[in-house]
């Protein structure tokens, strides 16, 4: 399958819904193979580091960004994935106008960690309302089942729809496409019905931790859960975002 | 305000001199340097000098928190996971969140070689962010590491373990919480202690516990509050021997030693250990537990503390205010050590010995007072008070919407209490008085 990838720059103008990145899936990840938004980017030809291995890169990107191309999982190797099953997960593959949240988490960061038993409740907050919820772990070196161990350590194996919830994103598929650089990272994508969709927040889920070693004594502002009620209501998001806090994703590029 | 006197970035020049007729010791002088830090970019390659000299820095200042049994949730004790955090780590290390020492004193500090703490020099901070800056630079610099755990850090013999009666379950979620434990001492006779450290649980990463401070109860008063068995949920003074009279251990810096020739001496009857957590995402129970390490026939001048604390405190809603407190000396002693407790309503410290001539000394201050960070001073060369001297202890107390951690919007009257409503920030100073008489305070 000849289907591309891509990396965004992100598009931002004053208005929430053009800041949006437009969202084109390949193969791997949704199967479905999405059409480009020509509004944020246009694709340019691939190269190949494997005949078996399609990649592409942004519209005007340099030499060197083009000489380290994104790899993508193989059918072998599929990503993202369930976390129970390792079985493919199309993660925006749902109807046009569907909401998808994504949050990043890891095994070792403790800010992700300390805000678990927040995401469980705005997981069902979201499931509860026909949002769909992932808890995303981008790690690059660690296997399922240390993954999972996690998740039975803080109680998401047996969270509200965890089977669905959980996935690994190895090949850091999801990171790019939602463009987050820290775990807990979170990210809402409204879906386009071809497998693709648009990113209309992307920020932090709570103010939990206002900067490394800061934690306040309380949540004063639930950002992400209120994102996700916004967008239910058909209202454009305040800008900017507030960014997120914690620990950088480690990059596989 | 101390966040106007404090300069934001020091180099550090050692050197020996004698101030003021109030105190004399070795002192690290600060000197204000106006230009920020390189932008990664920017910066140098790696010399052969820096990276001989880093893996050494880094064993001494981050693998002791962050080996593989080390209390730091994040670890890197090979090669390829320092790669993968590395930009985690370049971050907190630019911007002096790690090492976490941001209490700083003026003098040199006795932790800092075993624990990790004590801030890094600027040519230490510069070589540490060379070998972090690429993943080529990081195997250069880190080939291999030795793990810092192989090596015991204090070398003193454990005079026995004392572990709290009752356990806590800490809630996953939440803010800090404080609560006090009581241990029973078994031994009859008062025992002479060099420090403490503190016995990790099964997985140190996990554990909730942040701070732990100390102080003797004698009469088994705390028993009284704590009619449950599960702990006393109050603070840990024991009538006017303030909490961490004893010392305090904390997550960055588990092992508390006292400088070579003092000793804390601790009578028969109950140890009280208040313990301040943090949730972690998950329901932990804990039970504290400390080692006692044991003091040299040659320790003997004994350890004794003074309590600065506002009384009564209080700050209005939005305000944010300098707290003076002065306690005179009146016998001659040495400062031993620093220990500061607080909420989140302390935003730094500064602690000043003022001679009678009116001669001021900088001993310590913390800018950045973070209560899940911060770790004891004990300096390594214990300074001289004079009687008739005043310490000054400067609190900045910080009730207003601008302190990014106020949990009230709109912000409330601060009085004093347990967190998150009140503030009990204390500063605790240890002293050895330089006769035999007991110190009268």
């Amino acid at each position: 399958m000849d289907r591309l990838i891509r990396t965004f720059e992100p598009h931002r103008s004053g208005v929430a819904e053009h800041w949006c990145r437009s969202i084109a899936l390949t193969s791997l990840l949704c199967v479905l193979g999405c059409s480009a938004d020509s509004r944020t980017t246009s694709v340019s030809p691939t190269t190949h580091t494997d005949s078996s291995v399609p990649t592409a890169v942004a519209s005007g990107a340099t030499e060197s960004e083009v000489s380290k191309p994104i790899t993508i999982a193989s059918a072998v190797d599929p990503s993202p994935q369930s976390l129970f099953d390792g079985t493919a997960v199309r993660a925006l593959a749902g109807p046009q106008g569907r909401l998808v949240t994504l949050v990043f988490v890891s095994t070792e960061c403790p800010i992700a960690n300390a805000m678990l038993p927040d995401l469980v409740e705005i997981a069902k907050h979201a499931s509860e309302r026909g949002v769909a919820f992932h808890l995303v772990y981008p790690s690059t070196w660690q296997t399922r089942e240390d993954l999972l161990a996690h998740a039975r350590e803080f109680g998401l194996a047996t969270a509200t729809n965890a089977r669905n919830m959980l996935l690994a994103d190895p090949s850091h598929t999801l990171v790019h496409l939602a463009g987050v650089t820290v775990v807990p990272e979170a990210a809402i994508f409204r879906c386009d019905g071809r497998g693709g969709g648009e990113l209309v927040y992307r920020g932090r889920v709570n103010d939990l931790y206002v900067g490394i070693g800061r934690r306040r004594p309380s949540i004063s502002s639930h950002d992400l859960r209120d994102a996700i009620d916004t967008c239910l209501a058909g209202q454009p998001l305040a800008q900017p975002f507030p960014k997120a806090v914690g620990c950088f994703i480690e990059s596989s590029r | 305000m101390l966040h106007r006197i404090f300069p934001l970035k020091f180099s550090f020049a050692r050197v020996s001199v004698e101030l003021c007729k109030a105190i004399r010791f070795s002192v690290v002088s600060f000197s204000v340097t106006s230009s920020a830090a390189p932008p990664p970019n920017e910066l140098p390659s790696p010399t052969a000098a820096d990276i001989a000299n880093i893996a050494d820095i880094f064993v001494a200042r981050c693998l002791s928190c962050h080996d593989s049994d080390g209390p730091a949730p994040i670890r890197f004790d090979n090669t390829a996971a320092i790669v993968r955090h590395r930009a985690l780590m370049r971050a907190l290390v630019d911007d002096r969140s790690m090492p976490p020492a941001s209490a700083e004193s003026t003098l040199a500090l006795i932790d800092s070689a075993h624990t990790g703490r004590g801030a890094l020099s600027e040519d230490e901070r510069t070589a540490l962010l060379n070998a972090l800056h690429s993943e080529a630079s990081v195997n250069a610099a880190f080939p291999e590491i030795a793990s810092a755990s192989a090596t015991p850090k204090v070398a003193s013999p454990s005079a026995g373990r004392v572990i709290a009666r009752g356990t806590w379950s800490v809630p996953a979620r939440g803010g800090m919480g404080i609560r006090s434990f009581y241990a029973p001492l078994d031994h009859q006779a008062p025992i002479r202690l060099r420090g403490w450290r503190m016995i990790p649980p099964e997985n140190p990463a996990r554990s909730p516990i942040r701070y732990v401070s100390l102080a003797a109860d004698p009469a088994r008063a705390s028993r009284i509050l704590d009619e449950n068995g599960t702990g006393a949920e109050a603070m840990g003074d024991v009538g006017q021997v303030p909490s961490g009279s004893l010392g305090a251990l904390s997550r960055t810096a588990p092992e508390f030693m006292l400088p070579a020739g003092f000793a804390f001496e601790l009578p028969a009857g109950d140890l009280v250990i208040e313990t301040t957590v943090e949730p972690i995402g998950r329901e932990v129970a804990i039970q504290p537990a400390v080692e006692m390490l044991t003091a040299q026939p040659s320790d003997t001048r004994t350890v004794e503390a003074l309590a600065a604390r506002v009384v009564p405190l209080s700050v209005a809603a939005g305000e944010r205010v300098d707290r003076i407190v002065h306690i005179e000396i009146t016998r001659e002693l040495d400062l031993v050590g620093v220990v500061a407790k607080g909420g989140v309503f302390l935003r730094g410290f500064a602690v000043d010995v003022v001679a009678a001539d009116g001669c001021r000394t900088p001993i310590a201050r913390d800018r950045d007072f973070r209560m899940n960070l911060t770790a004891p001073l004990v300096f390594r060369n214990p300074p001289e008070l004079s009687k008739g001297s005043i310490i000054e202890v400067r609190f900045d107390l910080d009730n207003t919407r601008e302190n990014p951690l106020q949990p009230f919007d709109p912000p409330r009257p601060l009085a004093a209490g347990l967190p998150p409503e009140g503030e009990d920030a204390a500063i605790v100073l240890l002293v050895a008085p330089r006769d035999t008489q007991r110190l009268q305070q």
